[in-house]
Parts: C-alpha cells; structure tokens; sequence
C-alpha cells in the first residue's frame, strides 16, 4: 500500500472520529438545555448511531496511523506520540465511563417521556452533574488536543 | 514551526470543523426522518445552530487557508490543476451544502407555523418534509464532494 493511500486512511479516520466526538458533544450540549424529558430523550438518543461511527473511526485512524509511522520511520517514542497514546488511552477509559452514564440519562428521560412526564428534576440532575460534565468536558478537550499533537507534532 | 505550517494547522482544523459538522447534519438527517409532531422537528433548532456556525467556520476557514496556502507554499500555484480542482469541488460542496439547509428549513418553519396556531398533534405534512428526498440526496452529493476533495488534497493529481 502506497504511503498516500496510508494517510488516506489514516485522515479518513480521524474525521470519522473527531466528528464524531464533536457531534456528540454538541447533543450532549442541545440536551443539557433542554427541560423536557422527552427533548433530553431524543437528543440523547441521536448520539447512539455516533458511537460506532467514533469506534470504527478510532481504530481505523490508529491502525493506519501505526502503518505510516512505519513507513515514515517515525519513532514511536517520540514525546507527542506518547501523550497521544495517553489521552487516546483517557478517551477510552472515561467514554467507557461518561457514556455508560449517559445511557443510564436516557433510559430515564425515555421512561419519563413515555409517561407524559413535562419536567424531571432527576434528568436535569444527571444532566447537571459536575463529575459527568468534566468527563464529557475532557473527552472534547482530549480529542482537541490529538488533533493539535497530530498537526503541530511539538 | 513556519508561518506555512500554521496555515497548514488551521487549513486542516477548519476541515475537522467541516466535515464535523457534515456528520451532525447526517445524525439529524436520521432523527427528523422519524420526526412527524412540531415541538420534536423544533427541538432539533440548537444542535442545527452549531452545525451551522461549525459548518460556517470550516468552510471559510478551508478556503481561505487553502488559497493562502497555494500563494504561500514555493512549488505550488493557485492554478495548478488539483488546487482549481480542490476550490471547483469547495465551491460545488459549499452550494449543496447551502441547498440542503434551504430543504431542511421548510420542515423547521412548517413546524413553527403548526406550533404558533396550536397544533401539536402529528402532522403527515411535516413528516413529508422532514423527509425530504431532495435534501437527502443533496446532503449524500454534499458528502461525496468533500470525500473527493480529501482524495485531492492527498493526491494532487496532476502535481
């Protein structure tokens, strides 16, 4: 495979992921505002295509990204390729987390919705939750931050 | 790092932010497709709202980046084949792009007009629109065009 199609590859990953992590992202957002339950359950449930969109993205942006370090003889140990791997390893771990979270919000908001409920404290206390937002927070920042240590490489 | 570095840098987080927010179109193209009452089609108008701005900084952000780039960069031309290639298929992306919102927005305002004389029952009306084929296949040729770009910016044919 010829090195362009590797970083073919490897770009068309990345997209998929980041676009990915940032459409989630910007539901989770539209669903923090949201009052109803059934507008948090709509919402919450649009991101649940976006996570294997993420996945496949992921690993078809490492599995390519790991052929084109071979084939450019990019040291593996190189410092900005060791704090991606780190935050890739944070990504994994804390989405694991945030999402199990999340699904557990809309699970709730879709019984509320089905119930006719108008409002939901509860729902709008899971959304609101400090340690849940930080989560999220950081999987954005993280994947931010991937994308500048790919581009800049310091 | 260079000053073309830099507009390489931005040139390709403005692309990040395009074809993100190509993909949150895509996820709610799948959401309003099943979306037949006024206050669910209107719901949607936030995650539309930053679509819409990260799709306006991409775009803007990739051209002009890029144009800048091929004025910038030694060895490259503003009319090499692949570089008027990359700003025909931009411009082509930009006006389906442009054509898909339009489809979507009459689903939008079918809903607020329905909301604002209180009827928020189902409506096969909205749900028609919301559906729209044509907006479907503008957003697919949409996509297709920005895929072609990336094979461009990677092979430079020509270059």
């Amino acid at each position: 495979m010829s090195t362009d199609w590797l970083l073919f590859g490897h770009l068309v990953g990345a997209f998929l992921f980041v676009s990915g992590a940032v459409a989630a992202g910007a539901l989770r957002l539209a669903a923090l505002r949201a009052s109803r339950p059934a507008d948090v359950a709509v919402l919450l449930r649009a991101v649940r295509p976006l996570v294997p969109l993420i996945g496949v993205g992921l690993l078809t942006a490492i599995g390519f990204g790991f052929a084109l370090a071979d084939r450019l003889h990019i040291d593996l140990s190189s410092t900005w390729l060791i704090v991606t791997f780190a935050l890739l390893a944070w990504i994994g771990v804390v989405g694991a987390v945030a999402g199990r979270e999340d699904r557990r919000t809309r699970e709730l908001a879709e019984r509320l919705a089905a119930d006719g409920s108008e409002e939901s404290a509860e729902v709008a206390h899971r959304l609101r939750d400090a340690r849940n937002l930080v989560l999220n927070a950081s999987l954005l920042v993280a994947t931010v931050a991937i994308v500048a240590l790919m581009v800049w490489k310091p | 790092m260079t000053f073309d570095d830099w507009l390489l840098a931005l040139h390709v987080l403005a692309a990040f932010a395009l074809v993100a927010a190509m993909v949150l179109f895509w996820v709610m193209i799948v959401a309003v497709r099943s979306t037949d009452t006024p206050e669910a089609t209107i719901r949607m108008a936030p995650v539309a709202k930053i679509g819409n701005a990260a799709a306006g900084v991409g775009g803007i952000g990739t051209i002009v980046f890029g144009v800048w780039l091929a004025f910038s960069v030694g060895g490259y031309d503003i009319w090499d084949g692949w570089i008027i290639a990359a700003i025909v298929l931009w411009a082509v992306a930009t006006g389906l792009g442009g054509r898909t919102g339009k489809e979507y927005l009459a689903g939008m305002k079918k809903a607020e007009e329905l909301q604002a004389a209180g009827q928020t029952g189902p409506s096969a009306e909205l749900l028609a629109l919301n559906r729209t084929q044509r907006g479907l296949v503008l957003h697919t040729l949409a996509s297709l065009f920005t895929l072609l770009i990336l094979i461009d910016m990677i092979w430079k044919p020509g270059a």
